[in-house]
């Protein structure tokens, strides 16, 4: 390959990396989230406030039967065909209560047969719960406290 | 800098041999086969993926969004079978080029309906690899290219690309550190991530737990610094091909780090920073032991028919290496073979820094060949050496034995509470049966040997004492130790077995039941802990 052209690739590289990192950038400010494929590496921008504590959100699916009967199940079980590490990502994109204020009846339905083939039989209701999980690790101590509930009606068969 | 010193820093960089790249390309591929194993470890499974419904499809914005949902079962496995076969013919080098840009595209394809349920892992630099590397001709040696096609040029123009992409996703690591406050003394970003990880995201093998103990302030400072100053750095290092090197070997210790307190492997950028080795000096070494193959006619059907059958094979059977997740089950979402390569390069940093800082000479050629060449009251301290490494390195991670290294700790552990497994043949619907502690006298059910059942007592004691969150996956290994035909036949109660000294003088067990295992069902002790609250059986 001729060197100018091969120069010309690393003219476009040095050009676009920072452009598709600017994207990135704003993707995440206006919400849409970040880009793929787009070079970027993990940040784990969060930090530990060394006097306080460590917050989490944590979601749970809390079913409720016809006979008045409750049951909950942690989404990693609802989802164990996907990386446990996407669990919370999925939690987030489709149960986020700020985000939808309905469910799509496909996903209900769905749902609906997960939780008939994980618990035994067909829940009518179950709320996606999501607590605040708090430890403070100098007190040792850990709070799990609910701080937003998405409701979604579960269709019959 | 001045146009001739950007074209020697882009064409002189990084020294390349027709053979280095050979071997590279060959290493790439075998580890994308074993280590990634398309369509059978669980992040490039786009089987699994397709029992989700396209509802919850949700592609992150890029050409992802052009599809409207997961791809079916039959289209994912035929994506992993385009991919194996594509590495494969990438692991033979026919039509290198081709089989490169595929391998990109198609991990990247992937990846991209992995990473389309809401959350992206950053395995970019990994499929951008053979893309670039495409350029370099790495299929002109040890390939099918190379024998029956016309010999490609090796340029080393893509190293300094693939550097320069390196340097940069780096960079950006580090600097959405600075920018959520990393750098702040009054801030323990690493720690914190260490104790969320453990306590909240139940992140808790390896030296996890030793981790979150350490509150150490000006230690966890210094981590926080350090990260942000490695991955910053990186991009300047782009530089220097000296200093990249460094800095890439750096970037597998690193790794290994985070591995072993936030239980995250990133085991698919080791073989990008695997690149950065002298690939000049490790094919003068290597070459001369690698065997010289004539063209003919039966090489050519031998590669060709080997692409195909071994791709068969893939698509079939995967990696032997996943064989190990089974063996050794994390409590975390690690996987015991993305262990074990980061563990190897890490031992393979080592070694190799510790020669290189030792010797004056330069070059893995001239790193390699003393160890070949040492007399053999050397070479067996070598040998001797790094066994005791690896010896230390596995028992001290393992929190205890870890074969085929053993300790033989007889005796040593007198005094302290111990714990076992007992397993009881129940009576089918036994009515009396409960799940409150028992005496030896209290147990129910008849004794169930396990040994001429063929189940390990020790496994099983592991097993049930090392379990932390009774899910679905635990339960189903449970029953697969005993097999379910052998569930079939008879109803049995897994108990746990705890010993301790009272009063001095005394030993008290009590029995504790687990899990009642039955044709149907696990019905599992309520105040276990596990993913449902509920005590309804799972299958």
């Amino acid at each position: 390959m001729k060197r100018t052209l091969v120069r010309s690739f690393f003219v476009a590289t040095f050009l676009l990396l920072p452009l598709q990192y600017g994207l990135v950038g704003l993707g995440n400010l206006i919400g849409i989230g970040e880009p793929w494929p787009a070079v970027v590496q993990p940040g784990f921008q969060n930090v530990w406030d060394n006097d306080g504590a460590v917050t989490v959100l944590s979601p749970e699916f809390r079913l409720e039967f016809g006979d008045g009967g409750t049951e909950s199940i942690l989404p990693g079980l609802v989802f164990d065909d996907v990386p446990a590490s996407h669990h919370l990502g999925i939690m987030r994109s489709h149960f986020k209560p700020a985000k939808h204020e309905e469910v799509d009846r496909a996903t209900r339905m769905w749902l609906g047969d997960r939780f008939e083939e994980l618990s035994g039989r067909r829940p009518s209701h179950a709320n996606v719960i999501w607590y605040e999980v708090r430890v403070d690790q100098s007190a040792d101590a850990t709070s799990r406290t609910p701080v937003d509930t998405l409701a979604i009606e579960i269709p019959r068969k | 800098m001045t146009p001739s010193r950007i074209d020697t820093w882009i064409h002189d960089s990084f020294g390349v041999s027709a053979v280095g790249l050979a071997l590279y390309r060959i290493l790439f591929a075998a580890f994308a086969l074993l280590v990634i194993a398309p369509g059978h470890d669980v992040y490039v499974d786009l089987v699994s993926l397709a029992a989700l419904p396209d509802s919850l499809y949700a592609p992150p914005p890029g050409p992802m969004a052009l599809f409207d949902g997961f791809p079916s079962a039959e289209i994912g496995a035929l994506l992993h079978f385009l991919l194996n076969v594509s590495l494969i013919a990438l692991l033979f080098g026919v039509r290198t080029r081709a089989a490169s840009i595929a391998v990109g595209v198609l991990f990247l394809l992937v990846y991209g309906f992995t990473y389309s349920v809401g959350k992206i892992n950053h395995t970019i630099l990994f499929p951008l690899l053979p893309l670039i590397m495409s350029f370099s001709g790495w299929g002109a040696a040890y390939s099918y290219d190379g024998l029956f096609r016309a010999r490609a040029h090796v340029s080393s123009w893509p190293l300094t690309m693939l550097a320069l992409v390196v340097g940069f996703g780096m960079f950006t690591a580090g600097f959405a550190k600075i920018l959520g406050g990393w750098l702040d003394p009054g801030t323990h970003a690493a720690y914190g991530h260490v104790v969320k990880h453990f306590l909240v995201r139940g992140r808790t093998d390896l030296l996890a737990p030793t981790a979150v103990e350490m509150e150490h302030d000006l230690f966890w400072e210094l981590i926080d610094y350090g990260a942000v100053c490695f991955e910053i750095g990186f991009l300047a290092a782009v530089a220097r091909p000296r200093v990249f090197r460094f800095f890439a070997a750096f970037a597998v210790l690193f790794h290994l780090g985070v591995m072993l307190t936030l239980n995250i492997s990133f085991v698919f950028n080791i073989i990008v920073y695997a690149a950065f080795v002298d690939l000049r000096a490790a094919g003068r070494t290597f070459g001369a032991y690698l065997p010289r193959i004539r063209p003919n006619i039966g090489v050519r059907l031998a590669m060709l028919g080997g692409v195909v059958v071994l791709a068969i094979c893939a698509q079939i059977y995967g990696s032997p290496l996943l064989l190990l997740n089974e063996r050794f089950v994390m409590e975390s979402d690690l996987q015991a073979h993305e262990v074990l390569v980061v563990l190897l390069a890490s031992i393979v940093v080592v070694v190799f820094g510790i020669r290189k800082a030792v010797s004056p000479l330069d070059g893995l050629a001239t790193e390699i060949r003393p160890v070949l060449n040492m007399d053999r009251y050397r070479r067996s301290a070598v040998t001797l050496g790094s066994t005791f490494f690896v010896y230390v390195v596995l028992v001290a991670t393992n929190l205890g034995e870890f074969w085929p290294f053993s300790i033989y700790p007889m005796f040593s552990q007198g005094g302290i509470p111990w714990s076992r497994a007992v397993v009881r043949e129940i009576p089918r619907d036994d009515p009396a049966l409960g799940w409150e502690s028992r005496t030896v006298s209290q147990l129910p059910g008849e004794p169930y040997p396990l040994l001429e059942h063929g189940v390990d007592p020790i496994d099983l004691a592991n097993f049930v004492s090392k379990t932390r969150i009774w899910d679905e996956r635990r339960v189903h290994g449970l029953r697969k130790m005993f097999g379910e035909g052998e569930i079939a036949r008879r109803d049995l109660l897994v108990m746990r077995v705890d010993g301790r000294i009272v009063d001095d003088d005394s030993v008290s067990v009590s029995f504790v039941p687990y899990a009642l295992m039955t044709a149907d069902s696990t019905a599992l002790n309520s105040s276990l802990p596990r993913t449902s609250d509920s005590a309804s059986p799972i299958r």
